[in-house]
């Protein structure tokens, strides 16, 4: 089930009901509805795979309760790596299968000897990279002993199915979300409104800004070849901001709709494009996942603790691991290796966390060294872009040459596209840009203070969803939802 | 709670009344095919796809054979003969008239099918079309339509799109540059595009089948003539790959009806803003003559 379909949006409001109005101050029955709810909303793109959550789920719970039953180090241990082998296994067999085969048998071609691949039919199931992360991360933590292993198989189940971030995230830790199934959830009539903001929010950010983008960039990454090297920056700047519109679009949807029944979700996306370097970047940009890595990949390794070439090792590392998390493809771990080339310099001149405030902080305007910095950062993430956009190594190389052509200073132009098109997706845009700078210091940059009258807020939310309805574009998917 | 969902349900209702509000705006400008659904019955159709929603004009028509004429004409994906198409039509038909004159225009396209079958129906591309999901055409405001097909965004119901006007009679006017160079450049652009998909399509038998049903069945409510409307030479040429011999390969059609005009060995004479829509003083001129044509045939 997609947030901006219409089965959602009788959904969500049939279990916002129940949730509150049958289920209230019985804690077990809500989390029941629920895991209920959840399963149906996972179930509506394809329920037998459902039986993959509810394996997951299962391993994981029952590894948890046998690392709160052993304190043999050994043992605990090889509890962690079957959840670790199980969870990695799944991937691997429905999300890598196909690319390690390929790439073998290319390797094989490469140096003359021809195999014939086999080939297993598996469909990529929805969200398996963000809910095997997130199980991960209960039962390492259980194993760190950071986190008690729950004997509530409802409310565990419940934790690893949230139907709000099941499929896209945010990934949430056992550790921030699953006390939350056990304390008793009240509704606010401010949460309740905090929550609703911030789906209005995500939804414009998905439904304007980034299928109006998906609109061009289709034709223009298409056909690439026929276009000129402006028209391709052009394409490029758009997925820029389609990818931003659609994935942080989603995460405030999620995080709203949680909110809606009493929980509280991490930030996932803080304002990236406003991000003066790199660094700052990777603080800002799918938050959820780059300190799941930090935390469960980066700092086991030895992080910038050991030598210089033990940092460069686990910083390549780290960025290749997420490369490839986004996609069975070599596209996406040499956009890792892009990020990891341009985060580099600046954790060897240990310049890495100069930026951990919040740019131009009480001013209206950045200052020159402030925009110069945002610009380098908005540049450099762009062109990596590219490469997570292209369907092919040869295909990225291919679009970068034409944009580095004479080509580059013709006039922008792309059949089928009226400049009515683009002109309204760049007002889209800069909107979007001016409302959010203007609120980059909150959650949701629409979300006025509690000083402020409801009704203006309420007014806001009307003129949003005007906004939606006139100028949504026709439907897409979630990119996401592919990895 | 009380005060949230009271709030909430005055929300929704706000934004329901004005989404109803900027329906009830949707006309000739909102896209090429809306208005057609809104109006009531009508006879004296003309069907087809694009070519006649765009080259054959009513007003002319009627002018001509002295009646009102309706243009009922879609495009390739939504309106080539088969069931969907027949259906919508016999929803649309006025009944009462049993006077009527029917201007089916054919070729090879709106008889061929993309399906690795031709004949598999069930996954014919008008499935999935307004064709087949609008099962009331003669509703004021569409909501189906709007909600389901309106391939826009919403914010063009309320703008004046003027490169492409549905008229009251169904007629769709489009207004492009007709320069030389214009026109060349659309052109070649639409020849490669028809150079791609001709292999794709293919005859289907059983459109053709539903070809002589819509005859058979608009036969008993008038008189149905059969027309073939040119188009620029080279896209006739990519045409006649996909059927060799068309007038030979429908001639039980053309038999079952009152005559068939077929103006493609003209094609060089008319001008066309993108070698396959006549330009609007072409379509000017094919529609007189194929008025002229059809009084000669009452006569």
């Amino acid at each position: 089930m997609l947030f901006n379909s219409l089965e959602f949006s009788i959904f969500l409001p049939l279990v916002f009901a129940l949730y509150w109005l049958v289920a209230n101050r019985n804690l077990k029955v809500q989390n029941a509805l629920l895991l209920l709810a959840s399963y149906v909303f996972y179930g509506w793109w394809d329920w037998r795979f459902l039986s993959l959550i509810i394996f997951s789920s299962s391993v994981d719970f029952w590894v948890g309760i046998n690392l709160s039953n052993t304190e043999s180090s050994e043992k605990r241990k090889h509890w962690l790596w079957l959840s670790i082998f199980v969870n990695l296994g799944l991937l691997a067999v429905f999300k890598y299968f196909h690319f390690f085969v390929e790439s073998f048998t290319d390797a094989f071609t490469f140096f003359g000897v021809h195999l014939e691949p086999t080939r297993l039919e598996t469909i990529l199931p929805v969200g398996i990279s963000f809910y095997t992360f997130q199980t991960l991360s209960y039962t390492i933590d259980c194993y760190r002993r950071k986190l008690t292993p729950t004997k509530d198989a409802l409310a565990f189940f419940a934790y690893v199915s949230f139907f709000p971030q099941l499929v896209a995230g945010p990934i949430e830790r056992a550790t921030n979300l699953l006390p939350q199934f056990f304390r008793e959830r009240r509704f606010t009539y401010e949460n309740a409104i905090r929550g609703l903001v911030q789906i209005i929010w995500g939804l414009f950010k998905k439904m304007v800004i980034a299928d109006n983008c998906a609109f061009i960039v289709n034709e223009i990454f298409s056909d690439y070849s026929q276009y000129s090297g402006s028209t391709l920056v052009l394409g490029a700047v758009l997925f820029a901001f389609q990818i931003y519109g659609d994935f942080s679009g989603y995460s405030d949807i999620a995080i709203g709709t949680a909110r809606l029944f009493g929980f509280k979700l991490k930030t996932n996306f803080a304002y990236p494009y406003f991000s003066r370097d790199i660094a700052e970047f990777w603080r800002r940009w799918h938050i959820s996942l780059s300190t799941w890595f930090r935390d469960y990949l980066y700092i086991p390794l030895g992080g910038s603790k050991g030598s210089e070439n033990q940092t460069i090792k686990n910083i390549f590392i780290i960025f290749l691991v997420s490369g490839f998390w986004h996609g069975a493809n070599w596209t996406f771990v040499f956009w890792g290796f892009f990020h990891a080339v341009c985060f580099l310099p600046l954790v060897l001149r240990k310049k890495n966390r100069i930026h951990l405030d919040i740019v131009a902080e009480n001013r209206w305007l950045p200052s020159l060294k402030e925009s110069v910095g945002m610009l380098i950062t908005f540049t450099l993430v762009t062109i990596g872009w590219i490469f997570f956009r292209a369907e092919t190594m040869t295909q990225a190389i291919d679009y970068l040459s034409i944009i580095c052509s004479n080509s580059l200073l013709e006039k922008p132009y792309a059949f089928g596209i009226g400049l009515e098109k683009i002109l309204l997706t760049g007002i889209a845009i800069l909107s979007m840009i001016f409302i959010e700078w203007l609120g980059r210091n909150k959650d949701c940059p629409i979300l006025l203070n509690a000083e402020k009258p409801p009704f203006v807020q309420w007014l806001i939310c009307y003129a949003i969803m005007l906004v939606i309805f006139l100028f949504s574009a026709p439907r897409q998917g979630f990119i996401y939802f592919q990895f | 709670m009380k005060n949230f969902i009271v709030h909430i349900v005055i929300l929704g209702l706000t934004v329901a009344i004005s989404i109803g509000f900027i329906f009830s705006k949707a006309d000739g400008h909102a896209d090429a095919f809306y208005l057609k659904f809104t109006k009531g019955k009508k006879s004296n159709l003309i069907l087809g796809t694009s070519k006649a929603a765009q080259g054959l004009q009513p007003g002319i028509l009627g002018q001509t054979v002295g009646k009102e004429f309706y243009n009922y004409a879609f495009a390739l994906y939504a309106s080539p003969y088969g069931k969907a198409y027949l259906e919508n039509i016999k929803n649309k038909l006025n009944k009462l008239d049993t006077n009527q004159v029917f201007i089916l225009t054919v070729d090879s396209w709106s008889l061929s099918s993309t399906t690795t079958d031709p004949n598999d129906s069930l996954n014919f591309r008008e499935n999935k079309s307004y064709m087949s999901g609008i099962t009331n055409p003669t509703q004021k405001i569409n909501y189906s339509y709007l909600l389901n097909y309106f391939d826009e965004s919403y914010y063009k119901i309320l703008t004046k799109n003027s490169i492409a006007i549905l008229r009251d009679d169904g007629w769709l006017e489009v207004t492009l540059p007709n320069d030389l160079p214009s026109r060349k450049r659309r052109t070649s652009f639409t020849i490669s595009g028809y150079q791609d998909k001709v292999d794709s399509y293919h005859f289907s038998t059983l459109r053709y089948q539903y070809l002589l049903k819509t005859i058979t069945s608009l036969k008993n409510y008038g008189t149905v003539y059969l027309v073939r409307l040119p188009v620029h030479p080279t896209l006739m040429a990519i045409e006649n790959q996909l059927m060799p011999n068309f007038n030979t390969g429908i001639q039980t059609a053309i038999d079952w009806s009152d005559g068939y005009l077929d103006l493609s060995p003209d094609n060089a004479a008319f001008q066309y803003t993108d070698g396959v829509h006549l330009t609007k003083a072409s379509g000017k001129t094919v529609s007189e003559k194929i008025g002229s044509w059809i009084t000669e045939k009452i006569k």
